[in-house]
């Protein structure tokens, strides 16, 4: 079992205040790692750490044996275009329309014809269960949860090899939020990607982790495979399950 | 005491950091705008946005300070019986000060307030990430095509809006003041020399530089929440009319200064 993504004892503070104070957890490669923790305890801020939007300020995030921030920005983009985000927030543009922000990374990245571009949107929009009457629509013209699913079809529309998706179904009903997950476990399962998903919803947990990593307090206190959970005595990790 | 000078070394060494990180914004521009790919498509949207929208302001701004100077000028000249020269003095003060300055004061208003506020709302919204992530470098979709929109259309505007003016001038001076017709625009152009229109036109290509890229600078580096973005609005719009100021001080030396 090879990692593909590795956290070296990463730090973070901000203003003082430490966020990550030592994070080292590995993402191995074509499995499904779940992050958990409590609000605030600093999860976007690994993800962002691991994508070179934040600079730690101590540690390394080793990306298939070789370290992410030493690279230049050339190979740095390289990396990054074998994955697919989505952020918490969403971070649709709203200067764009639905179609123009699901291709955006097709059309910067690839050579496609018209025809080609609009088939992948329509299909990444299938996949989240989005309706094709909202393609010429503004993002600010649809449900929270709808822009939820189009940052997720912008996340998978160029078949990335790893998902990074930071609560893809908060905020989601549970026939759709099923949808995402079995959006995940297909992806990974039967397309042999990777995948780091933050999450809150024991559902989703249950249903597409292989791996579950908990963080609390700026360390990972807890790492393992999901089935491990039942039989785990760390005290923080079982209260969380039984609360959520 | 010591409050205030601990305040004032703190404010001058912010100062000083912020006129770094603009020169290096700057320098980043350039080191940037040779090199593939070029957002045609955002380029052509910019000189939409900065260009013909600004054209009714300026049009206006500069139709209204050629009438008001022509007016000015006449009832000054008037007590030194010098009134012919006013068709003269409406001419230069347009093309070398009033146009350029009022243009690029009007669209530092208009322009760079919505450039901070569209990057600086991307920029809380964490949609410049977004763009980082998927292979876009920020500086190459957002920059450089408002920038060099701006460096482009600000002349034009300039140009158009020296002509209005002009015009504004003409209106008054032949409706109001009495002058002939032609008189007066054979006196518009005599004095006039080609200098002093390319004078106000590179003013116009630095003034429009200075708007977009102290436009984009605020935005990239706005604080935190709608706040933050308010914040850094208002800096741009003050910040970016000061510099249009003080380089119009000098650049007015480098031209006319013996
Ligand atoms: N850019 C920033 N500047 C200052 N502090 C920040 C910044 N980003 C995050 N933080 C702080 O880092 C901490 C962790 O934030 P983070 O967004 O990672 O939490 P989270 O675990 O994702 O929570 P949630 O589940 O609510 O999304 C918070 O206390 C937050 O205030
Ligand atoms: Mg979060």
């Amino acid at each position: 079992m090879s990692s593909l993504i590795e956290f070296k004892n990463v730090n973070k503070s901000f203003d003082g205040k430490i966020v990550l104070n030592g994070i080292n957890l590995n993402v191995i490669k074509g499995k499904s790692l779940v992050l958990i923790g409590q609000s605030g305890s600093g999860k976007s801020v690994l993800l962002k750490c691991l994508l070179g939007i934040i600079q730690p300020n101590k540690g390394q995030v080793i990306i298939n044996n070789s370290s992410f921030f030493d690279q230049d920005l050339n190979k740095k983009e390289k990396i990054l275009k074998r994955f697919g985000v989505a952020f918490q927030g969403n971070a649709l543009f709203d200067s764009l329309k639905i179609w123009e922000n699901i291709s955006f990374k097709l059309i910067q990245t690839q050579k496609l014809s018209n025809k080609e571009i609009i088939y992948k949107v329509k299909n990444s929009m299938d996949l989240v269960g989005l309706s094709k009457s909202i393609m010429h629509q503004y993002p600010s013209q649809i449900s929270g949860g709808m822009q939820k699913r189009v940052a997720i079809a912008r996340a998978i529309i160029d078949e990335p090899e790893i998902l990074i998706f930071d609560e893809p179904t908060a905020g989601l009903d549970p026939v759709t939020g099923g949808k995402i997950n079995n959006l995940i476990i297909d992806n990974v399962k039967r397309l042999g990607c990777t995948s780091l998903t933050i999450t809150h919803d024991m559902d989703s947990v249950r249903k597409i982790a292989d791996n579950v990593a908990m963080i609390s307090s700026g360390k990972i206190i807890w790492n393992g495979e999901k089935s491990e959970i039942a039989k785990s005595t760390n005290k923080e990790l079982n209260e969380f399950i039984n609360i959520i | 005491m010591t409050i205030l000078l601990k305040n004032l070394g703190k404010f001058t060494l912010l100062s000083l950091e912020n006129i770094g990180r603009f020169i290096i914004f700057g320098a980043n521009f350039f080191f940037w705008l040779p090199r593939k790919p070029f957002f045609l498509n955002q380029f052509l949207k910019q000189v939409f946005e900065i260009g013909y929208l600004s054209l009714p302001v300026v049009g206006l701004t500069a139709v209204f300070s050629g009438m008001v100077l022509a007016i000015q000028s006449f009832t000054g000249f008037a007590r030194l019986g010098a009134e012919d020269a006013v068709a003269t003095v409406v001419v230069l003060s347009v093309t070398r000060e009033l146009g350029p300055v009022l243009a690029g004061l009007m669209v530092a208003g208009r322009v760079g307030a919505s450039i901070t506020a569209e990057i600086g709302t991307m920029k809380v919204s964490e949609q410049i990430d977004a763009l980082y992530v998927m292979s876009t470098r920020p500086i190459q979709y957002l920059v450089i095509p408002r920038v060099l929109a701006g460096l482009i259309c600000l002349p034009f505007l300039v140009i158009i809006g020296d002509v209005i003016g002009i015009m504004g001038g003409w209106i008054i001076g032949v409706y109001q003041l009495g002058f002939n017709s032609m008189v007066y625009l054979d006196r518009t152009i005599e004095y006039l020399e080609i200098i002093d229109v390319f004078q106000g036109l590179v003013k116009a290509t630095i003034f429009g530089f200075i708007i977009t890229l102290m436009g984009c600078y605020q935005g990239f580096h706005c604080g935190q929440g709608a706040k933050g973005v308010g914040r850094a609005t208002t800096n741009s719009v003050v910040t970016s009319s000061i510099l249009i100021l003080i380089s119009n001080y000098f650049i007015t030396t480098t031209f006319f200064g013996n």
